[in-house]
Formats: structure tokens, sequence, C-alpha cells
């Protein structure tokens, strides 16, 4: 199994460190799908594959990968809102993927979840006042409108919005960018400990986007907040967090700390990310980018699944199934012949 | 104007209005567009949410319908006059002359057909091709966006995103347009997928000599796609000019901001700050005589509230509209 330590820049981490604040080991869920009406002819996806990793306590940890890589597959399970196949997920000690009734709830209020469209996460018919206080009454102890009000306006206000603007309008009179706070300030309702971000700028217009990780990077420092966000560019990751899990095909390929995975690269296709992120003033060579998919990969049954879109590929990879190793100090990959290694021998 | 008679598209002094719930808003104002032909390397049209993109997009199919009013100004293909075309000259020019490629229109395929399906309809119906011919062309062109012809019988959903976004491109592609306007194409498929998308929309261009028309809000996309830039602001075309050097020195205070925002690898927390003092998110109200950027432009003066900038010329190739430059 692949089991990924991490103390910060690799050093031995003091035990409060080590448990940190969500540990998930060997988290595998598989899909079965029906592809006959009579039920017959099952066939399984596996979305996520014996992935092991340690969320610590303040810190941001991105997940990266392309649509079909399994991490908001991951998210869900965190969120119990999708049930493992294998596996087990604690929270401060406590495993997650049993949790029922009242410490379901009291699960809930520590962990929340911002999603990724801001269009369709809020209700239409609900202001936002609305919005904010169904969290507001099923976790806190405010109960009269009086409190209720001041609490969401104060929550609106974190997050940078008017609450006299914004109060009593609805979904639709605000902007993606405005929306996306409403979630954001939803989301801290119930003072989380943890926060989940799925893809939270992919929906948002450039100028936009750097204002809601700045917005994410600020309340990370002032709530003492444990960020996993989910994202498929390598930039937003850099900016806000401290670690960043590669994904691909269910199984994490390379993780680290994000400065070493980015001024490092080990696994090819984390280089690959690096080269499609956006510079304005580089010229992009779309010839470059082969046409094999995603889609290749998951129908091989032995040896690298990357291997289809791996210009390094050798015999190897053909064969055998790489596995999670810790290449340097922290960072580890799941490659036969690792780039940064290569470069140096 | 005093450009030859026979540009490939012309659009001039194009104004839009929806009306909505008793009030007019202006999506499109005084828009002036010159397409020369495939030789100029295509154009890509920028902005963020709401400022006109694609209403640009529609007008030039004449596909603006109610709510939506064109209240002024031309479109001219080849110099036939797209917004008076009778029904059936307009039969005769969308999807033979320009077609478009929807934003999100990888939801919008039929869920109970196959991929092959709606390409085959619309080459029986425009081409009048015999069905087995259709079916044939239909997987031909499959191929070509890079759907093997074993996949060509695969429903929607069996597909991913991208490969539903390379089904749509095909059968934009069905009818050998001269234009294609790609209205956000890309915009909810990941980094690699979307480079693919784009690769496949660049070989065509070259292939085909098609024109395409590219309508993001990621301005980064542009640089290696297509070669003229056109930034939109509030329906209004802030800054023309050829797309290496609008990134790499932008003229108009909203370009300066879209490029100083955009998120990237050597993005620094440090600019964030700077992003928020400039990138307000509810604009200021502004008089309608104003510059339309002016609530939000860190170098607005005097003039900028009460006279709006007209597109003018400042370098050889280059229009901005702003008062800076006067």
């Amino acid at each position: 199994m692949s089991q990924v330590q991490l103390g910060p820049d690799g050093s031995s981490p003091s035990p409060a460190e080590r448990s940190g604040i969500l540990e998930v080991n060997g988290l595998t869920v598989k899909f079965k799908k029906n592809s006959s009406l009579i039920g017959r002819d099952e066939t399984t996806t596996i979305a996520v594959d014996d992935v092991s990793f340690v969320l610590v306590k303040s810190e941001i940890t991105s997940i990266v990968g392309e649509s079909g890589s399994g991490k908001t597959t991951v998210a869900r399970c965190i969120l119990n809102l999708t049930r493992p196949t294998a596996g087990s997920i604690k929270f401060e000690g406590t495993e997650v993927t049993k949790l029922k009734g009242k410490a379901l709830h009291d699960y809930r209020r520590d962990v929340q979840i911002i999603y990724q469209d801001p269009f369709e996460s809020l209700n239409p018919r609900h202001d936002i006042l609305t919005t904010i206080s169904i969290p507001i009454r099923s976790f806190t102890d405010s109960r009269n409108s009086v409190e209720i009000t001041e609490q969401a306006s104060k929550l609106l206000e974190e997050v940078g919005l008017d609450p006299a603007e914004t109060l009593n309008r609805y979904p639709h009179q605000l902007s993606g960018g405005q929306r996306q706070r409403v979630n954001i300030a939803r989301a801290l309702a119930s003072s989380p400990k943890l926060l989940v971000a799925d893809e939270p700028i992919t929906m948002l217009d450039a100028a936009q986007r750097l204002n809601i990780m700045s917005l994410l990077y600020d309340l990370k420092s002032r709530r003492n907040l444990t960020v996993l966000m989910i994202t498929h560019d390598l930039a937003s990751a850099r900016l806000v967090s401290q670690k960043v899990m590669v994904m691909y095909l269910g199984k994490i390929v390379e993780f680290g700390d994000t400065d070493a995975i980015l001024s490092s690269p080990l696994h090819p296709y984390v280089e690959l990310l690096l080269k499609a992120s956006p510079a304005p003033d580089q010229i992009i060579n779309y010839d470059d980018y082969s046409t094999s998919t995603i889609e290749e990969s998951a129908s091989l049954t032995k040896g690298c699944v990357f291997r289809p879109r791996c210009k390094y590929a050798l015999e190897k990879c053909e064969e055998v199934v790489p596995l999670l190793d810790q290449k340097s100090a922290g960072h580890y990959a799941a490659c036969h012949f690792p780039l940064s290694t290569n470069d140096q021998s | 104007m005093e450009q030859d008679q026979r540009d490939l598209l012309r659009i001039s002094d194009l104004s839009v209005s929806y009306f909505i719930e008793g009030r007019e808003i202006l999506a499109l104002d005084r828009v002036f567009l010159n397409l020369k032909g495939s030789n100029d390397g295509g154009l890509g049209i920028v902005g963020e949410s709401g400022s006109g993109k694609t209403t640009l997009g529609l007008s030039v199919l004449n596909l603006i319908e109610l709510p939506g009013k064109i209240s002024s100004g031309a479109v001219e293909f080849e110099g036939k006059d797209v917004l008076h075309m009778s029904t059936k000259e307009l039969q005769n020019y969308r999807w033979h002359e320009v077609s478009m490629v929807y934003q999100s229109a990888m939801n919008s395929l039929n869920p109970v057909k196959t991929i092959t399906d709606p390409i085959v309809e619309v080459l029986r119906f425009h081409s009048k091709l015999p069905r087995r011919e259709a079916q044939q062309k239909a997987v031909e062109l499959l191929s070509e966006v890079g759907i093997k012809p074993e996949r060509a019988n695969s429903y929607p959903h069996e597909l991913s995103g991208g490969m539903r976004q390379r089904v749509v491109i095909a059968l934009a592609l069905a009818l050998t347009p001269r234009i294609m306007i790609a209205d956000e194409p890309t915009s909810a498929l990941d980094v690699l997928t979307q480079r693919q998308i784009l690769s496949l929309l660049k070989k065509e261009m070259k292939q085909r000599g098609l024109y395409l028309i590219f309508i993001t809000h990621e301005i980064s996309l542009l640089n290696g796609l297509v070669d003229n830039v056109a930034v939109m602001y509030g329906g209004e075309i802030a800054e023309r000019g050829p797309v290496k050097k609008v990134l790499s020195n932008p003229k108009h205070p909203y370009t300066e901001m879209l490029l100083g925002t955009l998120l990237t690898l050597e993005s620094k927390k440090e600019q964030v700050s700077l992003a928020r003092a400039t990138t307000r998110e509810v604009s200021h109200a502004v008089t309608p005589n104003a510059c339309k950027y002016s609530g939000r432009c860190k170098y607005a003066f005097d003039r900028c509230f009460k006279e709006r900038p007209l597109l003018k010329q400042v370098e050889e190739g280059r229009e901005v509209a702003c008062h800076k430059f006067n």
C-alpha cells in the first residue's frame, strides 16, 4: 500500500502533526454499471484506487487532476456523500464512513463544502438571507431571526460582500463571483474545521479567480481552517496550497510540498500539466498536444496507465504498475523513471 | 471605411438590446469589426460574462430573438446583408457559410440519439445526400475530429465532455462553412482536454482554410491559436489588434487588468491584493455618456466620466477606445 506520511518539509513530524486532522487510508471506490437493461453484463469502474494521505491541520492541500481522475469522488467520500468500497477515513481520530444520526450531523458541522458551480448550487427561490440562515439554524445556537440576520451579515462581510446590498437579493441578481462568495459564507456558517472546495473558481471569469483564491487563503489564515481544494490547474494550487496531490485515473501519481512539485516535478503527467498552465506571453504550440485521452488509459489492464500519453514510456512501463514511492524527502511519485532524478544522473 | 468591398465579414455600427422586465439592456453598443479573410489568422473575442461576446456571435448568424432586438447596424458576409436575408437565404447562409459551436453545446446533444445521427440529419437536409452517403460522410467527419469509427454509434452519455465537444465540432464542420464561431467551447473542460480541442480547431483552420472566431474569457488561450483579438467590455470593443502585441503590451486599462489578474504559475499572493483593488465586482453606476469602464478604472480622469471614448487607431493595426490615448 502506498502510505504517505507528511511532515512539513519532510522532517519527522511531531505525533500531533503526524495524525493530522484527516487521515485517509487505502480508500477505494468502485462504481458498478449495468450495461444492459436486464442487469447482466455488469462493468466495474474503479474511480478511486487505494488512495492514502493525511491532511495536516491549518494547511491547504490541493488535489489536482483532470475529469475522471477521481478527485471529486475522494472529496465526496470525505464528506460522507459516497460510501467507499474499501478503506478508512478518520477525522480527528473518528471513523467517518460509519457515522450515523447525531454523530453524522456533528461531523457535517465540522466539514463543509463549496461546490464548483455557483449558478446551480444556490436555490434560485431563496434569497441570500434564507440560504445562509439554513445552516445557521441547524448548526448554531442562534434561533431568533434578529440573531440569525446579524450572523448572516457578519458572514457576508467576512467574505467581502455588503450585507445591506446582498441579504435580500436572489441568486440571479448576483454575479458569479458574488454567488461563489455566498457559497463560501454558507459553508462557513457552522464554523467548520475542514473546508472542501470543489473547483471553486472553474466557472468564474478570469478576473474573479484571483479574488476568490485570495479570499480562500485569507479565510484559512484567519480561521485556522484546513482546506482540501480540488482543482484542475496547477496555477491555482500553487498560489494557495502548501501541499499538492496529483491524481490520475483514481491513483495518486505525485504528492509533496507545492514548491517541490512545481520546481522539480517527478511524474511526466505533472510535467504535462505544468506545460498547459496559462502564460499569456508564451505562444502555445497547440500541435504539441497528443490526442490520446484518459479514456485510452482507462482501457489498459496492466502496466502504467499513463503510458499512452507518456513520451518517456519504456518497456517496463508496459508490464509493471508503478507504486507511489518516496523519491526525495516528502516528495512521492508513482513512476518508474521519475523526471528530476533522471536529469541528475 | 476604405476597406475592400468584399471583406469576409463586416460588422458595422451594430447595437443589440434585450428588453427585460420593461428595461432596455444594451448588450452590444455600436460595434465595428472587419474580418478580411482566412489569411489573417482568425479572431479571438475576449471579455467577461455580460460583455456581449455571445450576442455578437449570435448576431453574425442573425439569431437574435426576442426579448433581444438588433436596434441598428449591419452585418455583411462577403458583401451580402445578413440582417435582411429571407428565410430561404438564411437557410443557405447559416451553417453553409457560418456555423457556430455553442457554449456548453456538448450537453445539448440529444441523449436518445447516437452521435452520428445529428450529423446525418444535417447532411441529408442541407446537402440532400442519400442516407447511406450521409452516414459514411458523418463517420468520416467524426474521425477527422478524432473519434474512431467504432465509437460512431455511441450515445452522448457514453462519451467524456471532451469527446462530446468533438462531436459538436464535427457537426459545425458538416457543411464546410467558411467561418466557425466557437463560443467558449472549452470552458467546462480541464486544461489538457482544452488544449487538445484547441489543437483540433487549429488543425481545421489550417486544413480547411476555416476562419475561426473564438469567443472566450480566457485571454491566455489565444496566443498560438488565432492572430487577432478583440477585447470586449460592456458591449463595446475596448481594444483590438494582433494577439501577440495586445498580450505583451496591453493598451486599454481593462485589457491590462485582465492580464494582470490572470492566474498563472508566476502569480504571486501579493498580486491578489492588487487584483482586489482593481477588480471591484460591482462597477460604479456610470452615466450613459461616460466610458463604461470608468467606474472600475484606476486611470479614470474627468473626461472619462463625461464622454464616451471611441475606438481609435493608436498605432499600426491597433485600435483602442480610451481617452488615455488622446
